[in-house]
């Protein structure tokens, strides 16, 4: 479920957040959907499971997730609203990047390119 | 819980240890880096008790360590230089193991063995060194023991085999609440084992911390301003460094990232930038912060500004 | 129990290879001493186990330093104290471990030899085996324990095994030395009569090594009593070596010493042996060997110096701690021999001694009889004895105090009666010291003996005759021995019914008296060894004329075992010799002759001896002789075999190497005929003589026919009465031959006399 990249610059804790996050944002993982276990998880990734737990913690903080004592880790129904709320802030923040350039005299083709090209780039992988 | 006040060994005229404090919690993978005779050997050999402290306490659970077979029987020892009886093979091993530690276990010792396809009839001294890293590893774990102290056995192990380990050691924290003690020459090594990590130098632990804060807490700035600008630019921010070249500068900042972004970018920055720095680099601005230059090939302290 | 099992696993390495090899010694030698041709003892302790005294240097040292090996690396000192096991558990699970090793090889060892000794029937003392097998486990355990205390001190292989020596040995080596020195100053104090405090056998496994060098001292190792007190040193060391184990740095490994101060002090340890060595006089104490121990002395020092503390520098600066031993040597050396000299000139008042006893002359050998074993129990209180003991002591000590020595003039009759006797005296204030004396007058001081009742009853007790085991040489399988067994119950059954002590020795010894004389006559001896409990005896029984039923027994026997006399081929002989023409030829013959009547009315037992060559510059004169031989030889003929010991009689011994005219070997058909199916023989019962497919072939240059297993022969009256004037003429003959030849006068006394018609014979016992 998760890819790692260990030999990157952003801490294995960061990376757990942000994928479980973009999964969630992307509506693969839903409401209810179990989360792998720490055990599992740090045997298949080979990462301490003291950091997955913590990862997981900030998740549950953060009420993207719910543990059930015995029976694991399962998305909350919030998730999905939690996350699109972090993500409608970033909308706001391209729209303002999107005025700068404009002012700066970016032709829009550019612009369109640009998220073309992440567009494209995500549907690609 | 593993705690150390003030403890100091000596050879001879040699320090090894100065005052060393430190705790390390249950349940958590400690790593201890430092160069070469820096007394990562000796505080490990402390807390098997190899050695007998000169001044200060090492204890374990509440027990001093030195030749306290109670506090003992929790913990195992994977030395630097590995100690095999004379023409032994693993099954040897296994039963002076098995003598000595009252939680042994049989079934998980012949498992890993057969996990890393050593074969136990062989003997020790005819298998590559990596393997006969493998081997005390496996004895070492085999013994059920809650704390497992480990002397360099990662350097040096290819990465399937690290792995292997790894995996093994994870196990057993999770499981059973082990306790992982690591030395290492590399930051590297231990970067991906350990949760926690602390730099030994000169005969103390000069710094100590959770490895993902570590990574999270330091981070790089690049920016460039149109006007000319300098470091009193940034007062409310901690800065451990600030390097510039015409208008653009480097900045290591210590704090939140995000936050950090939102303040910079508030002045309207030409270039704005966040890079996350590798360990190695926030040890280094740390240790410099600190007052410690790593000019090779001597370390000594340093002044900054 | 586990690390204790562990511990025997790990040393089941060496301990096995121990085990073998002491085992196969054992069988070895065991064997071979078994399977000798001749035995005429019992053996000692050390005879019989002696692979294990090798065994308690060899398995203490290399149990001990493989048990503690890994003291001795980092990386192995590391691991074993990383173990969730106590120091001193640690400690006892090596120990005990190597102590069960111990423990089995000396069983198994001791076993094994009992049971070669059983299944070859050969003698020994049980109880040895019972003795053994403590002896050598704690002996052994002594050597572990000096070597853990070593193990523990010093880090190294090297200074391990050198410290193992100076623990083990340092103590012993000095109290050695000094004893050595008081028992070379002092003449009459010897090994055996050391104080306490200075015997080198409390300490077993040392005094193993010192047994090797002073053997006597051989016979008071094994006392239980030392065995004990090794045992208590044993324990006391181990108990140090596991205080010095707890403290033990693990970072000691791969190091000589802790620090530098310790260092020095094995330094100066090293250095006393040799100071000490000069102190107790085993150098020549002369002013140039001082210079030469002393640089022995500095030089050993100074490489060791260099060596542990790898310093030039630190050497020199540790140089003048040099000096503690060389001033423990010079005390040494006066406090020696004052010491020597106070311990000798002190002698009691005779009213203080409780009484005396003597402990046997050859109480050191291996041979001691059982009477002296009884005699050494005796507590002399009688005034007399005591007082003639504290008489001696103070002469000797006089003596040696003007001479140097025990000076007494030896003149002929005189020397006869000094007598070399160990001693102690026991104060009435319990205080107790041995010395060893030398008796003006043996007679006197066994006249005095003679006072006490116990001393009478332990000179004529013999032992239990079931504890013999050795008789005249041949063990209880030997076909001589029942027969011998009849002489020795004659001798038991008689001997109480005489005055005579069981051993010569005890007798009173009349310098002027012959001993040739009507009772005191002998015929032969009987030896016999055995052993009761713990102690082995070696008894020597003579046989005289005052015993005639065991004398009569004896001839029995003698003449049983003398068959084809040959007396005709000795009369060829005899006529002869006379003519002898080959170089290599030669004839003797010699006579003993007892119950000569002499003119003084006694019977005597002379001894006649004539010998015949070619080119003999005395030919002349003993051609004179011939004709006694001759008609000698011809009555002999007739003469008949007797077991009266009353009798007139002779017992002749003959041979030689005669040709006739014609080139024939006199008795050369003979010889052919009985011996030549057994190809190069020797045969007893009359010929020692070579020979191959019928042939006569010599063996040596003196290869010849010897008859030396005659029998008693006695004569008709008429013939006796021939003997005596025959033997009238030959004695004065021989007596010209001495003369002549080596200017030899003959004794005075009584000639040969009267006839002598004997008692009639006497029946030996049944």
């Amino acid at each position: 479920m998760f890819q790692i990249d260990r030999f990157g610059r952003t801490p294995i804790y960061e990376q757990i957040i942000d994928q479980t996050q973009r999964l969630i944002a992307s509506g693969i993982l839903k409401e209810g959907d179990q989360l792998p276990s720490v055990r599992a998880l740090s045997q298949e990734l080979s990462v301490n499971p003291n950091t997955l737990q913590k990862a997981y913690s900030e998740l549950e903080r953060r009420g993207l997730c719910v543990s059930a004592p015995g029976n694991g880790r399962f998305v909350t129904a919030e998730a999905f609203r939690i996350v699109g709320e972090g993500t409608k802030e970033r909308l706001e923040e391209l729209k303002k990047i999107a005025e700068e350039l404009c002012m700066a005299g970016m032709p829009m083709e550019q612009v369109f390119h640009a998220v073309n090209d992440a567009y494209g780039k995500e549907i690609e992988s | 819980m593993i705690k150390a006040r003030k403890l100091t060994k000596r050879f001879g005229t040699v320090e090894a240890l100065l005052n060393l404090n430190c705790n390390i919690p249950q349940g958590c993978i400690y790593g201890l880096v430092g160069a070469n005779g820096a007394g990562k050997s000796t505080f490990l050999r402390l807390c098997n008790g190899i050695y007998k402290p000169d001044e200060g306490h090492i204890s374990i659970n509440g027990g001093e360590v030195f030749d306290n077979p109670v506090v003992k029987d929790h913990c195992v020892f994977v030395p630097d230089e590995l100690y095999f009886l004379p023409q032994s093979n693993l099954n040897r091993m296994a039963l002076l193991y098995e003598s000595m530690y009252p939680r042994f276990s049989t079934e998980r010792f012949a498992d890993l063995c057969a996990a890393f396809k050593l074969d136990r009839t062989r003997q020790l001294n005819t298998f590559s060194k990596g393997m006969r890293r493998q081997a005390a590893t496996i004895l070492a774990l085999s013994a059920m023991t809650d704390y497992v102290f480990f002397d360099e056995t990662f350097d040096g192990l290819d990465p399937v085999m690290r792995n292997l380990v790894r995996g093994m050691l994870y196990d057993d924290v999770l499981e059973r609440g082990c306790t992982a003690v690591i030395t290492s020459h590399s930051l590297r090594e231990l970067e991906d084992t350990c949760d926690q990590l602390a730099l030994l130098y000169q005969g103390g632990i000069v710094f100590e911390s959770d490895v993902q804060n570590l990574k999270t807490s330091l981070f790089k700035v690049q920016v460039a301003f149109a006007k000319d600008y300098d470091r009193s630019q940034f007062t409310n921010m901690e800065i451990l460094s600030f390097t510039k070249q015409g208008s653009v500068a480097n900045m290591i900042i210590r704090g939140d990232s995000s936050m950090a972004k939102v303040v910079i970018a508030a002045q309207n920055p030409l270039i704005l930038e966040i890079l996350p720095l590798t360990l190695e680099e926030v040890f280094l601005y740390e240790m410099e912060a600190l007052g410690y230059s790593f000019e090779a090939p001597v370390l000594k302290g340093g002044e900054r500004a | 129990m586990k690390p204790y099992l562990e511990s025997i696993r790990r040393l089941s390495r060496l301990g096995l290879i121990l085990l073998a090899l002491s085992f196969v010694a054992s069988v070895v030698v065991s064997i071979q001493y078994c399977t000798a041709l001749y035995h005429d003892n019992v053996p000692s302790i050390t005879k019989m186990f002696s692979p294990l005294i090798a065994f308690i240097y060899a398995g203490g040292v290399v149990l001990a330093m493989d048990g503690f090996s890994f003291l001795n690396k980092r990386s192995d000192s590391d691991f074993y104290h990383s173990l969730p096991v106590s120091r001193k558990r640690l400690f006892w699970a090596i120990t005990l471990a190597a102590l069960t090793w111990i423990a089995a090889t000396v069983l198994t060892n001791v076993l094994l030899t009992v049971m070669v000794f059983t299944l070859t029937k050969t003698p020994f003392v049980q109880l040895y085996a019972l003795v053994a097998v403590p002896f050598f486990t704690i002996a052994t355990m002594m050597v572990f324990s000096a070597c853990a205390i070593a193990m523990s001190l010093t880090g190294t292989t090297i200074t391990g095994l050198g410290l193992t020596i100076l623990v083990f040995g340092l103590f012993r080596f000095v109290q050695f030395a000094v004893a050595r020195g008081i028992v070379a100053n002092t003449p009459i104090i010897s090994w055996l009569d050391l104080p306490w405090y200075l015997t080198p056998v409390t300490n077993i496994a040392t005094g193993q090594i010192a047994q090797l060098l002073r053997p006597m001292l051989r016979h008071t190792l094994y006392a239980p009593i030392n065995i004990f007190y090794s045992a208590v040193i044993t324990g006391a060391e181990l108990f140090l070596a596991r205080v010095l184990f707890e403290k033990r740095p693990s970072e000691l490994a791969e190091h000589g010493a802790k620090s530098a101060a310790l260092q020095t002090v094995f330094a100066c340890a090293a250095v006393i042996p040799v100071v000490i060595l000069f102190a107790s006089g085993v150098m020549t104490q002369q002013g140039f060997s001082i210079p030469i121990v002393v640089g022995i002395a500095v030089g050993i020092y100074i490489i060791y110096q260099l060596v542990a503390l790898r310093s030039a520098k630190k050497m020199m600066l540790s140089l003048p701690w040099l000096l503690v031993p060389l001033a423990l040597g010079v005390a040494g050396y006066f406090g020696t021999t004052s010491a020597a000299k106070s311990l000798q000139s002190f002698v009691p008042n005779t009213q203080d001694v409780a009484y005396v006893q003597l402990n046997g002359a050859n109480r050191g050998s291996e041979y001691v009889s059982y009477q002296q074993y009884l005699v050494s129990k005796v507590q002399f209180t009688e005034t007399d004895v005591c007082q003639y003991a504290v008489e001696t002591l103070r002469d000797n000590v006089a003596t040696i105090r003007t001479s140097g020595y025990l000076n007494y003039t030896y003149d002929d009759q005189s020397s006869y009666m000094l007598s070399t006797q160990p001693v102690t005296f026991v104060l009435k204030d319990g205080r107790k010291f041995s010395r060893v004396l030398m008796f003006l007058n043996q007679n006197t001081l066994l006249s005095y003996c003679q006072q006490n009742s116990a001393f009478n009853e332990a000179i004529q007790t013999l032992p239990p005759p079931s504890s013999t085991r050795y008789l005249q040489g041949g063990d209880l399988y030997d076909k001589a021995y029942l027969e011998n067994s009849a002489i020795l119950a004659t001798y038991y059954e008689e001997l109480p019914q005489t005055d005579y002590p069981a051993n010569d020795f005890y007798r009173i010894f009349d310098p002027y008296m012959n001993y040739m004389v009507d009772e005191e006559q002998n015929y032969g001896n009987i030896s016999t060894a055995g052993y009761v409990g713990m102690m082995r005896y070696w008894d020597s029984y003579t046989i005289r004329l005052g015993m005639p039923k065991s004398s009569a027994a004896w001839m029995a026997y003698t003449n049983n075992h003398s068959k084809n006399e040959h007396l005709d081929i000795m009369q060829q002989m005899i006529r002869k010799s006379a003519t002898l023409t080959s170089d290599m030829d030669y004839f003797n013959i010699s006579m003993m002759v007892y119950n000569v009547p002499m003119s003084d009315g006694t019977k005597q037992t002379m001894s006649f001896y004539l010998d015949r060559s070619p080119n003999d510059p005395a030919a002349e004169l003993k051609d004179q002789m011939q004709p006694l031989m001759n008609e000698f030889a011809e009555i002999l003929l007739r003469s008949k075999p007797t077991t009266n010991p009353n009798d007139f009689c002779v017992f002749t011994a003959w041979g030689g190497r005669v040709h006739n005219d014609d080139g024939t070997f006199i008795g050369g058909d003979i010889i052919a005929r009985q011996y030549a199916s057994s190809g190069n023989s020797f045969v007893s019962g009359g010929s020692v003589y070579f020979v191959s497919n019928g042939n006569v072939l010599y063996g040596g240059i003196s290869g010849g026919i010897s008859a030396y297993n005659p029998s008693f022969r006695s004569f008709t009256p008429e013939d006796q009465a021939r003997v005596i004037e025959i033997l009238q003429q030959w004695k004065s003959k021989q007596d010209e031959y001495n003369f002549t030849m080596y200017g030899g006068t003959p004794i005075e006394g009584p000639s040969i006399g009267e006839k002598y018609t004997a008692a009639p014979t006497p029946t030996p016992a049944g």
